[in-house]
Parts: C-alpha cells; structure tokens; sequence
C-alpha cells in the first residue's frame, strides 16, 4: 500500500475578537486552537471518513491539506509535496468540494463554467471533452448542462460541483460535507458515484460528514477528531467499542411496570414497546432475557448495537464531560 | 495566459448581461460631458489663469473623461469581496493559478468592457456637436495617445486588483470601495482635469499613478502634450504600471498566506 496523505502534528490556532464589555472595557481576545496536533496518513485506493462534531477541526484539516490554509505548526504531505507550499502544483492533483458552498459561477450556465475550469487547469480539449462527457453521463446532468447555476436546486447544484471537482482526473478527492441538504435520491445517487470513482478508478477520497448513513456506506475506516485532538483511528466497530460497546434491546412486554437488573437501563416506553439500553460486559444478552421473560411477560424481543447516530451521540457526550 | 484570457472572457460575458445599465451611464456621461463643458466656456470666458489647457481641449479632455468614465477604478473585484465573505474564496486557492493573475485578468476585463459600448458612443455624439462644444483630436497624436490610453487600462486594472487585495485584511470591501476611487478619480483628472490645476500642483501629480490611468492618455490625445512630454508620460505610465503589479502582486500573496478560511 502506497502512502499518499501524511499529517504530522498539525496544529493551527487563530484569534477571534469578541466585543467589548462596555466602551472602556479592553476588548477580549480568545485564542482558538482549530487543531491542537493531528497525525494521520491515509493510503492509495481508500475512503477514510473524517467524523467529528461541529467545532471539531474536520473542515480545518480538510482545508490544510488542500493547500487552502498554512497550519500555525506541524507539517503535512500529499504526493510528498507540502500542500501551503506548493500550492499551485498541489491542487491540480486534487479535486475538493465544500458541501456548504458552490464552486460554480452563479450567473453562467453549468456548461460554461465547466469549459471555465477546463481552461484554468489548462487540460487538453480533447481528453477534457471525454471526461465531461463520462462524469455528466454518470451523474446525468445532460439537462442542466444549460440552465444558469443559480436556478439549480440544491440537489442539482450539488451533482454539477461534484462533477467539476472531478474534470481534472484528480486522484485524491477531498469531500467535506458533500451530502449536506441533499434529499434521500440525490443522497444514495452521491453515494452510488463515490464508491464506483472509488473502486474503478482508485481515486482516494477523504470524506467528512455528519450523515453516520453516508460513513456506512462508504467508508472502512474512520478517523474521530475532538476539540482539535484526534481520537480514534480504525473501524466503525472500534467507534461503537469506544462508545462503551452497549447494546439496544428492543421488548415487547405485557406488564406497565417491571423490575431491570443492574447493567440495564429503561431508556424509553410507549404502550407495550420498550427499550432497553444494556451493556453487554457486566450483563448478558441471554440473562436480560431471561429476566424480562420472568418479570415483565415478554412477547418480542430484538437485540441491536446502537445506530450510529446514536453512538456518535454518545461520543460527543462522553468528549464533552472528559474535556468540557 | 489561457486561463488569464478565459477568465477575462467570462468577466466580459457576465459584463455584457448588463447592457441597458451600460447606456444609461453613457447617458449620464453625455449630460455631464455637456455640463462641465458648459461650466469651462464660462470659465474661459474670464481668462484661461495658469491653465496648460486652451478651452478646446479642455472640453475634449472632458468628453474623453466621460467616455472612459468605467475605465477608472471605482472599487476592488466586488465577486471577490463576496467570496472573503461567505468562504467561496477557498475554491479560488484551489485553483493551480496564482491568484494575482486570476484576479488581474477579471479586472483588465471590468476595466475595458464598458468602454465598447460607452466609449464608442460618446465619441461619435461628441465629434459631431457644434462649435465649442465639439471634441478635437489631435490626430498626429493618436497613435501614441491611444497606446498611453491602453497603458492607462493596465494601470487601472493593476490599482483594481491591489484593492481587491486589501479585502484579505477587512471584514467588507465597502469602506475602501468608498474611499480609495474618490480620491484615485480626482488625483487622476477625472472630476477636474489636472491641467486646471495651480501649476505646481499638476506638476506633483502628474508624477503619481493617479495620473499614469487617465491624465497622461487625455493629455497627448488632446494635443496638450508635445511629442517629448508624450514618451516622457508614458515612461512614466510604464514605471508606475511595474510598480503596482509587483505590490500588488506581493498583497495578494501576503493577504493569502494569513487567510483563514472559517467555519464548516
């Protein structure tokens, strides 16, 4: 496995002034750290997804590595280049797309600024026409290809940016919340695209996002950053063995009220359904059973982890008391 | 210099949408043109003081100053401003070009395209107008009169990105779009051509980049300046263009270097 991202200790902090108390009052400064030493490398070939709650430091990564922002300390490379330093060279190997933002010219048809880009880059018509025409096939934005970006639904909008990251074959492919706002269809289409560039062409991909469907279905491995720290590094059930590796039980019993042995806890009730949150190490799944089947009259039973939403709930929290 | 030609391409595309406005500024130009030339026959009519401007040319100055009115730098890129605002700038650093050029090659574009339709206009108009009011060339100077008036392009266009540079160190572009012009457009013989001016005080200010925009180019096309006078102007106009796409060139890179691109 070739490497082809590295951070070493990336550290980058800035200043935000708050306003003044009152008049005389000397204005306040707080020292932010964005990123207080992050390291990691990423190889050929994979989908890492970059998790971790808002104010976390995942954009702000995403931004050093694409040559965007120069970290206060720390250095990282990609292709074995610096990307704040070189930049220029740098961004012509990746592609990058900002969820939140659009990188299209917003009074000019979709075509247009896609023939903009194809002149910015400086690529060769003819290989630049081939790959338009396979990305907008892909991505079957034919139509638009006319209209004006700014009468694009955010859907639209969001396959055409992803199709002009794409126009320069970058082989890295930096996607900071690319399924934000984007409705179930346009979700799994997004999806659908990423994992066959992914496994056809070898592109890597760094993903971050908040959608846990999004990192299910792409990504093998995670990476979970905190407060600027990163936390863990392996796979989706590292991250649920982290969480405290609980367990869901889902109960269908007849009877209002009922005794829970200790390691279980009654997380909530409606009618006949309860569930039940217990941890699978001081209490066993046959012995939560066995007990509810004895005290509460049990019809139905299913036992599941967490959602993954629910687990990364359960992270945010467990960061927040240990660092809050 | 493909991307340079493209973006300057898609500037004057996205300038060509907005034709009507470009004919109501030239009607503007028109009744101003008429007004200040109205407002120097009368001056004249009680002596021409220090002037270096006999009235004829100072009304043809006048008309050529409304004619190349959107030539001047009036603010920075206004798209850029916005970019600093909502982060959009951050796709502009991942683009493989330096960002000066990029930027330079829109400003060129902003500068020169309302002039195909404004200028054109108002020279025709005024070259047909009656007696004092008409516009007169002086036609052995033309060659190196528009040669100085397309240096005066490139200088404006430099100012125009140096300010759009300034926008890394601001929160909005607003304040320095407000004031840089009012004071660039007066120094440059705009509002007041320079040679109306106390003589020393044109003489300093024929010295600046102010006047390398727009002084120099009316000057030698309005026949105010001697074949000497004219290469001496436009040397400097070169000089000036030099220095303000080397600073200019060097806050882009500053400004770009201490970006900080926040939130999501």
């Amino acid at each position: 496995m070739q490497e082809i991202i590295r951070a070493e200790d990336l550290r980058v902090r800035f200043i935000v002034r708050k306003r003044r108390a009152s008049l005389f009052a000397p204005r306040e400064k707080a020292v932010v750290e964005a990123l207080r030493g992050v390291s990691f490398s990423v190889n050929a070939g994979e989908i890492v997804g970059y998790l971790g709650p808002n104010g976390a430091g995942k954009s702000t990564t995403v931004k050093c590595l694409s040559g965007i922002l120069t970290p206060t300390s720390g250095t990282a490379t990609v292709f074995s280049r610096v990307p704040w330093q070189e930049r220029v060279a740098h961004v012509r190997k990746i592609g990058v797309v900002f969820g939140q933002r659009t990188q299209l010219w917003w009074d000019l048809p979709v075509q247009d600024s896609f023939d903009l880009l194809c002149d910015i880059y400086d690529l060769d018509k003819r290989a630049y026409a081939q790959t338009c025409r396979e990305l907008v096939e892909c991505m079957d934005i034919g139509d638009l290809l006319r209209t004006p970006v700014r009468q694009l639904s955010l859907g639209q909008r969001m396959r055409c940016d992803l199709v002009a990251s794409l126009l320069h074959r970058p082989r890295i492919l930096f996607l900071d919340e690319p399924t934000i706002g984007l409705d179930a269809v346009s979700k799994l289409s997004l999806r659908a695209f990423i994992r066959d560039l992914n496994r056809e062409q070898g592109v890597t991909v760094l993903l971050t996002t908040h959608d846990m469907d999004d990192v299910e279905a792409l990504c093998r491995r995670v990476l979970l950053i905190g407060r600027g720290r990163l936390l863990l590094d392996g796979s989706l059930d590292d991250l649920r063995r982290l969480a405290g590796g609980k367990r869901v039980c889902r109960a269908q019993v007849r009877k209002a009220d009922f005794p829970l042995p200790p390691g279980a806890a009654l997380r909530s009730r409606r009618g006949e359904e309860a569930e039940i949150e217990f941890d699978p190490e001081t209490l066993a799944a046959d012995q939560l059973v066995l007990h509810l089947a004895r005290t509460a009259g049990l019809r139905d039973v299913q036992i599941q982890p967490p959602s993954l939403d629910e687990t990364m709930a359960a992270l945010y929290r467990q960061m927040g008391e240990v660092e809050g | 210099m493909r991307a340079f030609l493209a973006l300057a391409r898609t500037a004057l595309r996205q300038q060509m949408q907005y034709r009507a406005a470009a004919l109501a500024g030239a009607a503007t130009q028109l009744a101003f043109g008429f007004l200040y030339a109205s407002v120097y026959q009368a001056f004249y009519a009680g002596g021409a003081g220090e002037a270096d401007l006999t009235l004829a040319q100072a009304v043809s100055y006048v008309w050529l100053s409304q004619g190349t009115y959107r030539m001047m730098p009036w603010s920075g890129l206004r798209d850029i401003d916005a970019m600093m605002r909502d982060g959009r700038i951050a796709f502009e650093l991942a683009r493989p070009r330096a960002l000066f050029s990029m930027w330079y090659g829109r400003a060129l574009s902003l500068r020169t395209s309302p002039l195909l339709i404004n200028l054109p206009l108002l020279l025709v108009i005024s070259l047909l107008l009656p007696g004092d009011f008409r516009l007169r060339l002086a036609l052995p100077m033309l060659p190196l009169g528009a040669l100085s008036l397309l240096l005066g392009m490139l200088n404006s266009a430099a100012v125009t990105t140096l300010l759009t540079g300034t926008y890394f160190w601001t929160i909005s572009g607003q304040g320095i779009n407000r004031i840089a012009p009012m004071i660039g457009s007066f120094l440059a013989g705009n509002i007041i051509p320079l040679g109306l001016l106390p003589a020393a005080l044109r003489q300093a200010l024929r010295l600046l980049p102010f006047a390398a925009m727009l002084d120099a180019p009316l000057r030698i096309l309005v026949g105010a300046a001697d074949i000497r006078a004219a290469l001496q102007a436009m040397a400097l106009q070169i000089l000036w263009l030099a220095a303000l796409l080397a600073l200019g060139r060097a806050v882009v890179q500053a400004g770009a270097r201490k970006c900080m691109v926040q939130g999501g």
